[in-house]
């Protein structure tokens, strides 16, 4: 596409117009933006106009006579698509002629914008980023939030929640955790031990972290998760993941006995069979005295679990 | 301070602490007997005096409720509805970053008289970010730590996120967050369509 010397590639009219369509002077359609296709449904190129589109206000006929009468005027117009179950879908549009022959036009699903994302899956990607439509998506949505609450306050009442008793996650997770980590962490063997929470406020992951950290050595990694925390153990090979939950379970266990900490489970997996009576490359224990035996402990916890190899 | 934070606050605290919890947090910080109304306005104090009975009844510190309440709100299925507005900003996790700073406007178009803390994102390269929370109430910034990090998670992303320190100036509270983007496509995000409510 070229005008006024501005040449502008087909990639970076899809970008600015993901629903646009160029038609050449004989009236077929020489290229269709993404997104116009995506609620066509079918492939526009090629395609003679008459078969993809109708101008249905002002009405004129699908031919290159109609370019220069509708140029720069709003239209609304039909896109058709392809087979008989699928009807034409509405759209707003803007038609410029091109100097070497041809037009294109600029369209948009105008007022039927929320059922027309709806219908045809549309997403943010199908709209320039500079397109308010997503924006006033935001705002229907938003608008439907104060009237939910509006209505919430009428009628009196919240809705309970089970807020308290979230679970943490499986460990069958790990598979997925430790494939998306292993470039990350620079390590061929590793492991996890996830402490999780029914608090997890600052002041209890705080603790855990103060915690964890007396029980890690310098490489490996101490992650924030929505119920608590992730350890990521470097090397854990032969016990080095077993030893790390051991020593939580039991710092865990003090940290009850003291009222300081409750319903925390301590869950470990990872390249080497989790067996707590083993002791790995770590640091040698603090001299706090903690009860090291996880047997002791009496807080819930969630069985260990051997993941890869 | 609007109704409306008030009344999200109410919503955390029965959600955890149960309808009993509750009143007896509503007693202690001599609430309207008429309870919170969504949409009204009330003076700076009644936040501030329902979080000190919350944290006396809790026996936890005002900013780590505060930060509950901030995932709380982006992560308990009856705010679904709060999840998806942040969705909308961007298909990403750094798109959600980037619009922190609109993140006051966004909310004057649902509610034009509501004030959230002002958020300033200044990104420093490789994946780390720092955010300026500032608001005329202490504990802002324990709210957005709260919500960043439960999005994180709903974007799939992996990122660390915590809270630097506050301080008061002019009447203000600035509150300064870290983020460490590690990993943006961590995992699975959780699904989310432009007209899934519409």
């Amino acid at each position: 596409m070229s005008m006024m010397g501005l040449r502008l590639g087909r990639a970076g009219a899809d970008r600015l117009m993901p629903m646009h369509l160029v038609l050449d002077e004989e009236g077929d359609v020489l290229h269709a933006g993404p997104a116009l296709e995506k609620i066509a449904g079918r492939s526009l190129a090629k395609r003679p106009m008459e078969e993809v589109l109708r101008f249905c206000r002002p009405y004129a006929a699908s031919t290159p006579d109609s370019f220069a009468p509708l140029a720069g005027r709003a239209l609304q117009v039909e896109l058709l698509g392809a087979g008989e179950g699928r009807r034409p879908v509405p759209l707003r549009a803007v038609l410029v002629t091109l100097p070497q022959g041809g037009a294109l036009l600029h369209l948009s699903p105008g007022v039927r914008l929320a059922r027309t994302v709806r219908d045809h899956g549309l997403d943010a990607t199908d709209f320039s980023p500079v397109d308010p439509s997503v924006e006033l998506l935001f705002m229907c949505e938003a608008q439907a939030l104060v009237r939910g609450e509006l209505e919430r306050l009428a009628t009196g009442g919240t809705r309970a929640s089970d807020w308290t008793s979230r679970k943490p996650a499986a460990p069958g997770e790990a598979s997925a955790i430790a494939a998306a980590l292993t470039g990350a962490m620079d390590s061929t063997a590793f492991g996890f031990v996830r402490i999780s929470t029914a608090e997890p406020g600052a002041q209890t992951r705080e603790r855990l972290r103060e915690m964890a950290a007396r029980s890690l050595r310098d490489r490996d990694t101490i992650l924030d998760t929505p119920d608590g925390l992730l350890l990521v153990v470097a090397d854990g090979e032969d016990g080095a993941v077993a030893t790390v939950a051991a020593r939580l379970r039991g710092r865990l266990h003090r940290l009850a006995e003291d009222g300081l900490l409750s319903q925390v489970e301590v869950a470990a997996w990872g390249a080497a069979r989790c067996d707590e009576e083993e002791e790995g490359d770590l640091p040698a224990a603090a001299p706090d005295g903690y009860a090291y035996g996880a047997r002791a402990a009496s807080l819930p916890r969630a069985g260990s679990a051997a993941v890869g190899g | 301070m609007h109704g409306t934070i008030l009344k999200t606050a109410e919503g955390y605290l029965r959600a955890t602490r149960g309808a009993d919890g509750w009143a007896a947090i509503a007693a202690a910080a001599n609430l309207p007997p008429d309870g919170i109304i969504a949409m009204r306005p009330y003076p700076d104090r009644v936040m501030t005096a329902l979080l000190a009975a919350a944290a006396s009844h809790t026996g936890r510190a005002p900013s780590d409720l505060l930060e509950d309440m901030g995932t709380w709100l982006c992560t308990d299925p009856a705010n679904e509805a709060v999840r998806r507005l942040f969705r909308f900003t961007g298909p990403t996790f750094p798109d959600l970053l980037y619009s922190l700073d609109d993140v006051p406007e966004r909310a004057r178009m649902a509610v034009p008289d509501l004030d959230l803390p002002e958020l300033s994102l200044v990104e420093q390269g490789e994946g780390r970010y720092r955010v300026a929370s500032t608001w005329p109430l202490k504990g802002a910034g324990s709210v957005i730590v709260g919500v960043l990090r439960a999005l994180a998670d709903d974007y799939g992303a992996l990122a660390v996120v915590a809270h630097e320190g506050r301080r008061e100036a002019r009447g203000f509270w600035v509150e300064m967050l870290s983020i460490r983007l590690l990993d943006e496509g961590f995992q699975d995000p959780k699904g989310f369509a432009l007209g899934g409510a519409a």
